[in-house]
């Protein structure tokens, strides 16, 4: 009896991958398999799916899992079962399939819960707390990711308490909570310098310059936001430079420098181009829409806020919406453009 | 962290080749013996395999000897399909057995398994003793009295592993840091710390959130959910703003607390509780409840232990203490050089009144160092003052020195901070422009 030393060989490999998240390494080993060797190997399927989901394939990581369904099913594969779920539970809300997302992930987190497997708790909690936000049921937000925050604790894991305390940080801020808000951001900003985990600690201090924007500090709000701009561009990720481009156009367009929140929104936007369409984008196109109104730019305006609320609706985040409309409203003083009439 | 370690012990050479192989598949490093006496720390390992194959027979006085020594899960591996051989072999303490080469597999599969908890048990403990580090009683800054008395109250009750304690304090003097610091430097740190504020959920899904649910208790109750309670369950609740928790919460938290025992809604079952719960709050509690808004007996309850956290303005020189912890945190961190703290800063940190106490502190320090480059200014700590200085409301008639002061407060806003341009604009050398600013502010 030999076992299939070649095989063990990638599961380590592939396991090494994922601890230092190379998800492009993991991608790039695991697409030499073929389809049916893939399906063979559930733990390999996964392990594609997952890594094709954080590099943003999100249609390539349905097809995989959509194919995985019949092997996942059979009951001697009920321990895939559960990560299959939340892996496809995630395109889903990438999709805006928000409901079906929903009923996937509950049904895997009465699961998890069951055999207490802390880190599918800590997942499903996330990814349902999202879904709470984008629908902007907050509170019910809030408790998903706080128990995603007790399920990371118990895990150990550092870097998934900093992303549920800033995703905490978020929807309280979100909400108009600045003050319990802020803890959560301090926390995060902590564990992720502590973890070394540059692109979240940069998202963090792009979120807490639009919180001190929110506190009326301006002048700390911007320098900030240069802060999180300036430590973007030494980063790789494309949506990081975003964020932080996005949250500094904003600024500036509250302290009433609109050519240059301009520029910076724009610059935002180029930075995005070869990016799939999702929140980021929407959001700065959103400022974008405000910016052109203070310009009188009404044309480029409407065009921005159609654009940002076909996005927001196709990702089915109703609260993304909602507050497209609000903003532009007020900001142009007029009724709703035929953009945003339902239907 | 060390990797995950698996014990063999070999009682015959069929599946010598295996080993190294399955230690590749896991991830874990494999430690082969002849017998019991030659495992290095048994109890540390994550699991134990019994390599029988072919000497079924000698099983049972090997799992006898693992027992004594303290293994953790054993497994056997023989070559024998048999279930009476299995079932014999379970009975006399294995947890498994698997025939080899059919159930390799799920040799595979219990090995991953195995290994995947010893990782996440010793992440626990590797999180939590990072958290005590970073939440060591020595790293909680300050000498005043007051502070080192409450720190050194605190330090007493922390080995009580269950006493209720209730810190109180004004907004931002440190109640949650305080509460970590319990749990961390406790006997329950490596379970759960779950914090709540009392006041961000409405009284429905709070009381749903703490005490959980079955489907059907109410209209969204779709699954069943654990409460915080039982979430927290070996570790520590920490209920922020108690003061604020409404009176039919009130009633059911003293339940809880009484009978330490918890019942999800619509549920009758009764969920025992092994937690600390350490309440804080900024409201007076003895006044609340001489107005009707908190229950006596609660207080009582959760005034076991009292904590009084002192507001900045009572630490005296721990300001300045608190400013040079921040300045040096955020100097690093916004890689600016670090400059000392000026007379006219330090006398401007103890003479403010600070009602946002540490919190306020930390951001006053943060912004300071961020729009100075490194060069701590009064304006930059305390804007709103400077701001009152040279507002139209500037009293008539004013000295010629406030109206200086006002004067060149104002242009440096105006250049959007950068002084040597407010100088310019004015007409003025920068130094004379710094005397007149930093007066500013200071009481």
């Amino acid at each position: 009896m030999t076992p299939d030393s070649g095989v063990d060989e990638l599961h380590g490999q592939i396991r090494y991958l994922r601890k230092s998240r190379s998800f492009a390494e993991i991608r790039q080993l695991l697409e030499r398999l073929s389809r049916a060797e893939l399906l063979e190997d559930l733990e390999l399927c996964l392990a594609l799916a997952s890594a094709l989901s954080y590099l943003k394939c999100h249609s390539q990581a349905k097809l995989l899992l959509l194919q995985a369904e019949p092997h996942v099913t059979r009951p001697s594969n009920k321990g895939f079962l559960r990560r299959w779920q939340l892996l496809l539970a995630i395109q889903l809300i990438e999709d805006g399939a928000l409901h079906h997302a929903e009923q996937l992930l509950l049904e895997s987190l009465a699961v998890s819960e069951k055999h207490s497997d802390h880190r599918l708790i800590a997942d499903n909690n996330n990814s349902l707390g999202v879904i709470q936000s984008f629908r902007g049921e907050v509170m019910h937000a809030v408790t998903y990711f706080r128990r995603s925050l007790v399920a990371w604790q118990k895990l150990g894991d550092a870097q998934g308490v900093g992303i549920a305390h800033y995703n905490l940080g978020l929807v309280l801020r979100e909400w108009g909570r600045t003050a319990e808000s802020v803890p959560h951001f301090n926390h995060a900003e902590d564990y992720f310098s502590r973890e070394g985990i540059d692109e979240e600690r940069v998202h963090v201090t792009a979120e807490r310059a639009l919180l001190f924007s929110d506190l009326g500090d301006l002048v700390l709000a911007e320098r900030l936001a240069r802060t999180a701009v300036q430590e973007a561009s030494a980063l790789t990720v494309v949506g990081i430079k975003a964020a932080a481009l996005r949250a500094l156009g904003a600024i500036l367009q509250r302290a009433g420098k609109l050519d240059e929140s301009e520029r910076t929104l724009r610059e935002a936007l180029r930075v995005l181009a070869k990016e799939k369409a999702g929140v980021i984008r929407a959001e700065v196109l959103e400022e974008l829409a405000l910016v052109s109104v203070g310009l009188e730019k009404h044309a480029d305006a409407e065009r921005c806020v159609a654009e940002a609320a076909s996005e927001f609706l196709r990702i089915g985040s109703t609260n993304h919406y909602d507050r497209l409309k609000r903003r532009y409203a007020s900001a142009a003083k007029e009724g709703e453009s035929r953009y945003l009439s339902p239907g | 962290m060390s990797p995950a370690r698996i014990a063999v012990v070999t009682l015959s050479d069929s599946f010598s080749e295996l080993w190294m192989q399955l230690g590749g598949s896991s991830g874990a490093t494999v430690e082969v013996a002849e017998n019991v006496g030659e495992i290095h720390a048994i109890q540390s390992t994550c699991g134990v395999i019994i390599g029988a194959g072919g000497r079924e027979g000698s099983v049972p006085s090997m799992l006898e000897a693992l027992q004594r020594a303290g293994a953790p899960e054993v497994i056997v591996l023989g070559t024998e399909t048999s279930y009476r051989l299995a079932i014999e072999v379970v009975q006399a303490g294995a947890c498994n057995y698997f025939a080899l080469p059919e159930d390799l597999a799920l040799c595979k599969s219990w090995l991953s398994e195995r290994v995947e908890s010893y990782t996440a048990k010793r992440s626990g403990e590797q999180f939590a003793a990072d958290e005590r580090d970073r939440f060591d009683f020595s790293r909680l800054i300050g000498q005043s009295p007051l502070l080192r008395g409450a720190l050194r109250r605190t330090s007493r009750i922390i080995p009580r592993g269950a006493a209720t304690i209730l810190i109180t304090g004004e907004t931002g003097t440190g109640k949650e840091l305080l509460a970590r610091a319990i749990h961390y430097n406790g006997s329950r740190s490596a379970n759960p710390f779950v914090e709540i504020n009392c006041t961000t959920l409405p009284e429905n899904l709070l009381e749903a959130e703490l005490f959980g649910y079955e489907p059907g208790a109410f209209t969204d109750a779709r699954s069943t959910k654990p409460g915080l309670f039982e979430v927290a369950n070996g570790g520590t609740l920490f209920l922020d703003e108690i003061g604020d928790l409404t009176p039919p919460l009130q009633a059911k938290l003293l339940r809880v607390l009484e009978e330490k025992r918890v019942r999800r809604l619509g549920s009758i079952r009764e969920i025992d509780l092994d937690i600390r719960v350490v309440a804080a709050t900024h409201v007076n509690l003895p006044a609340a409840i001489r107005a009707g808004r908190f229950r006596q007996d609660l207080y009582y309850r959760l005034n076991v232990v009292p904590i009084r956290l002192p507001s900045l303005r009572e630490r005296g020189d721990d300001v300045i203490e608190l400013a040079e912890h921040f300045l040096d945190r955020f100097a690093k961190q916004y890689r600016v050089a670090r400059s000392p703290l000026t007379l006219e800063i330090r006398r401007a940190l103890r003479s403010h009144e600070w009602p946002g106490n540490i919190r306020e502190l930390r951001n006053a320090i943060e912004r300071a160092v961020l729009l100075g480059g490194g060069n701590l200014f009064v304006e930059d700590l305390f804007p709103e003052e400077s701001v009152a200085v040279d507002s139209q409301t500037l009293p008539f008639p004013a000295s010629m020195q406030t109206i200086e002061r006002a004067a060149a407060a104002a242009m440096v806003r105006r250049c959007g901070g950068n002084k040597s341009e407010a100088a310019k604009v004015l007409g003025i050398s920068r130094k004379h422009l710094y005397t007149l600013i930093s007066t500013v502010g200071a009481k």
